[in-house]
This record gives structure tokens, sequence and C-alpha cells, in this order.
């Protein structure tokens, strides 16, 4: 069983990756995939690291980190995949190639405005993936 | 841990309710409960009002397949028939009720489709407090 969980550096992203292992933790062949997408439009800091390869992959090292450690701690495989351009795209366009059962989310709770203005990430991707994915608030 | 899956009678729905199944297995001492909502405005469904005995009748119809793979699995379901508009019915359920986990089955509407309807889904998504899993 291959779960991917998308991961941004939130609590809610957290949340996400403790209850994708928690489904991890007795089954067979269990494998965690950690998917975290860089979004050269959205943040400063983000947009000025693209001007170092180096830092930029510290940067997403640091996001990844705490939940490559959880998933040690219970014993679940993990794979990384560090995606860069637009979120909900990528992570799409990722889901039709990797053989994924599920994938997982956080939601960011976001209200009526700020998802009009930013758009949901989990929204649109829950639309086009091809697998079931669960939401985890 | 309480897990809900809607159902409605569809395959999208019994996949729905495997994946649930599949949680009660992880989770011990988890509660699983069903859910079926009958929306009135709907045509067929409409003219079930009218009596009591045949919309009962209709709602296990709906609900039969889905709580035989439940029992099935050896798992005791609780079975919860709501009647009114889909998405409210199912959120302030979901809510009044601390569940902690919502399954749903997409069904797959097409854009236009879904822009006159609307998406259950989506708005379900969107105003419940528990964790939701779209199966598709």
């Amino acid at each position: 069983m291959k779960i991917a969980v998308a991961i941004d550096g939130s609590e809610h992203a957290f949340r996400a990756a403790k209850y994708a292992l928690t489904l991890l933790k007795d089954a067979q062949d269990a494998e965690l995939e950690v998917i975290s997408v860089t979004d050269y439009n959205k943040v400063e800091d983000e947009k000025l690291l693209l001007q170092n390869l180096k830092s930029l992959s510290l940067y997403q090292d640091r996001i990844v980190r705490p939940v490559v450690e959880l998933a040690e701690k219970v014993g679940v495989k993990t794979s990384i995949t560090l995606l860069r351009g637009n979120p909900d795209h990528e992570i799409v366009t990722h889901l039709q190639t990797a053989n994924v059962e599920q994938l997982v989310l956080g939601s960011r709770g976001m209200n009526i405005m700020q998802e009009v203005v930013l758009g949901s990430v989990s929204r649109s991707v829950m639309e086009q993936a091809n697998c079931p994915v669960t939401i985890v608030k | 841990m309480k897990i809900a899956v809607a159902v409605d009678g569809s395959d999208n729905a019994l996949r729905a309710t495997d994946y649930a199944i599949m949680l009660m297995q992880q989770f011990s001492g988890a509660k699983l409960e069903l859910i079926h909502v009958i929306d009135f405005n709907k045509e067929d469904e409409r003219l079930l009002k009218q009596s009591p005995n045949s919309l009962a009748m209709y709602q296990k119809k709906k609900m039969q397949s889905a709580l035989k793979l439940v029992n099935d699995s050896g798992i005791v379901a609780e079975v919860t028939m709501l009647r009114g508009n889909p998405h409210q019915q199912i959120i302030k359920h979901v809510n009044t009720n601390e569940i902690d986990h919502l399954i749903l089955s997409s069904r797959g509407l097409k854009l236009l489709k879904k822009l006159v309807m609307g998406s259950v889904s989506q708005k379900v998504i969107k105003h419940v407090n528990s964790s939701v899993t779209i199966i598709k």
C-alpha cells in the first residue's frame, strides 16, 4: 500500500501525515510518499530561493524532514518527491504517473474570501485527482 | 472515533463503504454509521413522500447493499436516514453528532452539470468539522 501526503510545513499538513501513517502502520509493503511543492508565484521567500539552488533544497528539506522522522519512528518506508510550480497542477500531474493508492491533504481552513483570492489547492486537487482523496481537518 | 459513510445506492457508494470497512479495521473501537439522505426535490423521491411506508422501504433498499457489505465483514453499523437537502442534512448531522471522519463518494459529474446542480461533496467538505475522504 502506498499513500501520498502533500505537505507544506503547516500543522495541518502534519496532522494529515499522521493520519496517513495510522493507515500504513499495519499494512503490507507500506510506503509513504511525501510530496512538497514549492510555489514560485506565491511566497516572497520562495521566490528569492529560486536564485540559489542549494538554499532551495535546504528549504524543502526543512519542510519534509519532520514528516520523514515521524514515519521512521513508526517504521514506515518513505519516499520524497519535491516538485516546483503550481501546487494543485503539480500534484495532479504527479498522481497520474505515480502508483499511489490514495492521497491525504491537510485543510488550511480558509474562509470564502481567501479561497476566492488564493484558490483552494485541496479543492482543485480533489476534483481532478484519479484516486481517493482525504482532507484532514 | 466515529466514522460515517454517506450512501446513495450507487456503486461508488459501495466503494466508499469498502474504504470505511478498511478504516474500521485500522482503528480499534471505532463506530461506523451509514447515512442516507432522501431529497424531496427530486421527482421520484417526492412521490414517495405521500406514503411513509413506501418511503421507509425505499430508503432501506438504497442502503441494503452497503449494509450487507458491512455485516459480511463482521461490523455492526448504525443506520441513519435523513430527509431534506443532502448537503445540508449531512453537514448538520456530522457536526452535531461529533463524527470524526466522513466518507463520501464522488458522482463524477461533468463540469456543466456540476455548475447547474452544485456538487454535494464540495459543500460538505467546506462546512463539516470532520476529516473527509472522497472516493472516486
